[in-house]
């Protein structure tokens, strides 16, 4: 009873300092990785944030403004040229439907399919 | 024998032990079957054991259970974060002794000034092989220092000599890839302003150390130094893209004008967000250090100035406000006043009787004095003290001027304050003061700080309701038929004033040094922005007859400014000529002159 007791312990040591020494093995392999990605990852959000400083840079509204100018041959909006609401927008014209050049069916006004009705 | 066991100190006397066993055998030896018990002093002193066995257990118990709590916050809850690079900073993962500082965006997120690490060019001369070879290509990269220089530094058989600080990554790039032996590369985190002079006064800059030394990176320095670890963030009230368009045109009323300076502000109405403050010259926050003072001086809160007529707005509510006049009141202006040694004249004199909105159109000092002489002294000082004209304003900027008061503020100060001399203040203050004015008459608190929405501010009233709206159509009617009519934008609802004041050179006002002023908001039936623009002496040309009052410098600028930023705004346009928009704006003029009573 006392030797067998004795053995299981011994075993039982063993197998657990194994398991340990194994495990910190492990872990220490793992927190190498740990810092390897970290590493990884400010340098990744260094990249970003020099990315970003950039696009800002790249994106000034003087440069874009002369870029604009250049090649572009859009000029600064006009009142005019802003609907603010739907109802501002021009009711459709009959006449000059796009429906009677374009093949695809459109709805048409009422007015227009009753007069083809003999 | 009993009451030998003491807890005394551990390990005392040897025999001890011995002598307890024994003294313990009956307690042993007691079997269920067998109960002993103990009276008296025995029996206390087996209780007093017991009762501290089970306090020391109950401690032993607690410390472990903490233990073991503690345990398994660190292995699961903790250390599982992404790091941020103020951690690499901080020296935590690659080393390095600089301090991280958050980043500065305007109010739609564009970066406005971040730290990076940046690379700094190093030699150590003694290994460079071929020092001019090597000058040769470096020069082609770099920009500055000059080839000779380089090659100096290079051939100095110094152990270490400074190359180039701050290079871009491009730069570094093509650096690295030469493979010049002997060339090192040391990392620092830099401060860069993406934007430039853009956005030069309000950002201020920062050191070398990092360290905030104008403008908000002043103001909010600890802030933006502890927040950087946790990933913080400044969000400025700023627009970059008015910013920009308010900047532009001053700078090209500036050269067409020949003016030492300028200031422009565009302020929200409601909240007093400041969506844009331009002050030329203005300077590189990424070398602020080498900027020279002049430039680095902010007009827009720094500056106090005389504002000139822009002040008869005050002057106009004040009266209207009080009482002592209505809009269809007016004052004789048909000869000069005197006051004390003063004679206040007209400008553009009409030598009659002028009503209301007349004195406020043809900017009348003699109607806007007789207005306030009106009201009185204390009652001037009183409105002006809660219009925020008397003290500091509460910007979050660390280069606020007060304003400047006059010595003694009798009846002749009262009389020169009306028309807007007297008493200087900041460009800032005099857009807050119209964004009051117009707003429906509650207070505006100037902030460069992004508000939160919903974030309360508080409201106090200054004028009433009415008086705000009747503000807006006299302010409307100066566009439409006054001294500020090029600064209309059509579609928008322009309404302002101009204001044209001689600067005060060696104790008199000089004639040809002048401080031009519009100061406006639009749309006018229910203002939404205060746009200021502020020449700093402009000279006339031939386009203007040799002229610089403010209707010709900085009304036109004003115009051109809406015209550019109300879309940007996301602000309607509105056909001028529709009815609603007519009565909304519909003043009456009251004129005893036929000619102008008729429209």
């Amino acid at each position: 009873m006392k030797r067998s007791l004795t053995i299981s312990t011994f075993i039982l040591a063993a197998g657990f300092s194994y398991g340990l020494y194994h495990l910190s093995y492990e872990m220490q392999a793992m927190e190498q990785q740990l810092r390897t990605l970290n590493k990884a990852l400010v340098a990744e959000q260094e990249e970003i944030h020099v990315l970003e400083a950039e696009w800002s840079f790249l994106t000034r509204p003087e440069t874009l403004q002369t870029l604009a100018q250049d090649h572009l041959s859009l000029a600064p909006i006009e009142p005019y040229q802003v609907a603010a609401r739907v109802t501002d927008l021009p009711m459709r014209n009959a006449t000059t439907l796009a429906a009677d050049r374009m093949p695809l069916p459109l709805p048409r006004p009422a007015t227009l399919v009753e007069g083809r009705r003999p | 024998m009993i009451r030998t066991m003491k807890w005394t100190a551990a390990g005392g006397n040897r025999r001890t032990p011995k002598r307890t066993r024994r003294a313990c055998r009956p307690i042993d030896v007691a079997k269920p079957s067998v109960s002993i018990k103990l009276d008296g002093t025995s029996k206390q002193a087996i209780e007093t054991g017991r009762a501290r066995m089970a306090i020391a257990s109950l401690v032993f118990a607690v410390c472990f259970t903490a233990m073991s709590v503690r345990l398994v916050d660190l292995t699961l809850f903790q250390g599982g974060a992404e790091p941020t690079r103020a951690d690499r900073s901080a020296g935590s993962l690659a080393g390095g002794a600089s301090v991280g500082r958050a980043p500065i965006f305007d109010r739609n997120e564009i970066l406005l000034a971040v730290n990076l690490r940046t690379a700094s060019l190093s030699a150590k001369p003694y290994l460079v092989p071929d020092p001019e070879e090597a000058a040769t290509q470096l020069a082609r990269i770099l920009p500055s220092p000059s080839r000779d220089e380089l090659f100096r530094r290079l051939n100095s058989g110094q152990r270490f000599a400074w190359l180039k600080r701050g290079l871009t990554p491009d730069q570094q790039e093509e650096v690295n890839s030469l493979g010049i032996p002997g060339l090192d590369f040391d990392y620092e985190e830099r401060r860069i302003y993406p934007h430039g002079a853009l956005v030069s006064h309000v950002l201020g800059g920062a050191d070398l150390d990092n360290t905030g030394i104008a403008g908000v990176e002043k103001w909010f320095n600890d802030d933006l130094m502890q927040s950087a670890s946790s990933g913080g963030k400044l969000m400025l009230s700023l627009d970059i893209n008015v910013q920009h368009a308010i900047r532009d045109e001053l700078q090209r009323a500036v050269e067409e004008f020949q003016a030492i300076g300028a200031v422009g502000i565009v302020l929200d109405v409601q909240n007093g967000e400041v969506l844009s403050m331009v002050s030329l010259p203005d300077f590189d926050p990424n070398i602020s250090g080498e900027a020279k003072d002049d430039r680095r001086f902010n007009r827009a809160t720094l500056g106090v100035y005389e504002m000139g007529s822009t002040f008869k707005t005050f002057t106009a509510a004040m009266a209207l406000d009080a009482g002592t006049i209505g809009m269809s009141g007016g004052y004789d202006a048909t000869r000069p006043m005197r006051a004390d040694r003063f004679v206040i004249r007209d400008f553009h004199a009409k030598r009659r009787w002028l009503s209301v909105p007349e004195i406020y159109m043809y900017s009348s000092n003699i109607g806007a004095a007789k207005m306030a002489e009106a009201v009185g002294t204390e009652g001037q000082q009183e409105f002006m003290s809660r219009l925020g004209m008397l003290n500091k304003p509460a910007v979050e900027l660390p280069e606020v001027s007060a304003p400047l008061l006059p010595g003694q503020w009798l009846q002749v100060e009262t009389l020169t304050i009306a028309f807007g001399h007297g008493l200087s203040v900041s460009p800032l203050q005099l857009a807050s003061g119209i964004a009051t004015i117009v707003n429906g008459g509650l207070a505006v608190q100037p902030t460069v700080v992004k508000r939160t929405n919903g974030q309360p501010f508080a409201a106090v009233p200054v004028i009433s309701e009415r008086t705000s709206d009747q503000m807006r159509r006299l302010m409307r009617l100066v566009v439409e038929h006054g001294t500020g009519g090029r600064a209309a934008a059509p579609g928008y609802l322009v309404g302002g004033k101009t204001g044209t004041a001689e600067k005060p050179v060696g104790g008199r006002y000089d004639r040809d040094a002048l401080i031009t002023s519009f100061v406006a908001a639009f749309p006018m039936t229910a203002p939404r922005y205060v746009v200021l623009a502020m020449i700093d002496e402009p000279k006339g040309n031939e386009a203007t007859g040799g002229r610089a009052g403010a209707g010709l410098t900085a009304a036109p600028v004003v115009g051109r400014v809406i015209r550019r930023i109300a879309p940007l705004l996301g602000v309607d346009p509105v056909d001028e000529e529709d009815e609603a928009v007519l009565e909304a704006l519909d003043i009456k003029i009251n004129s005893r002159d036929p000619k102008v009573a008729s429209f």
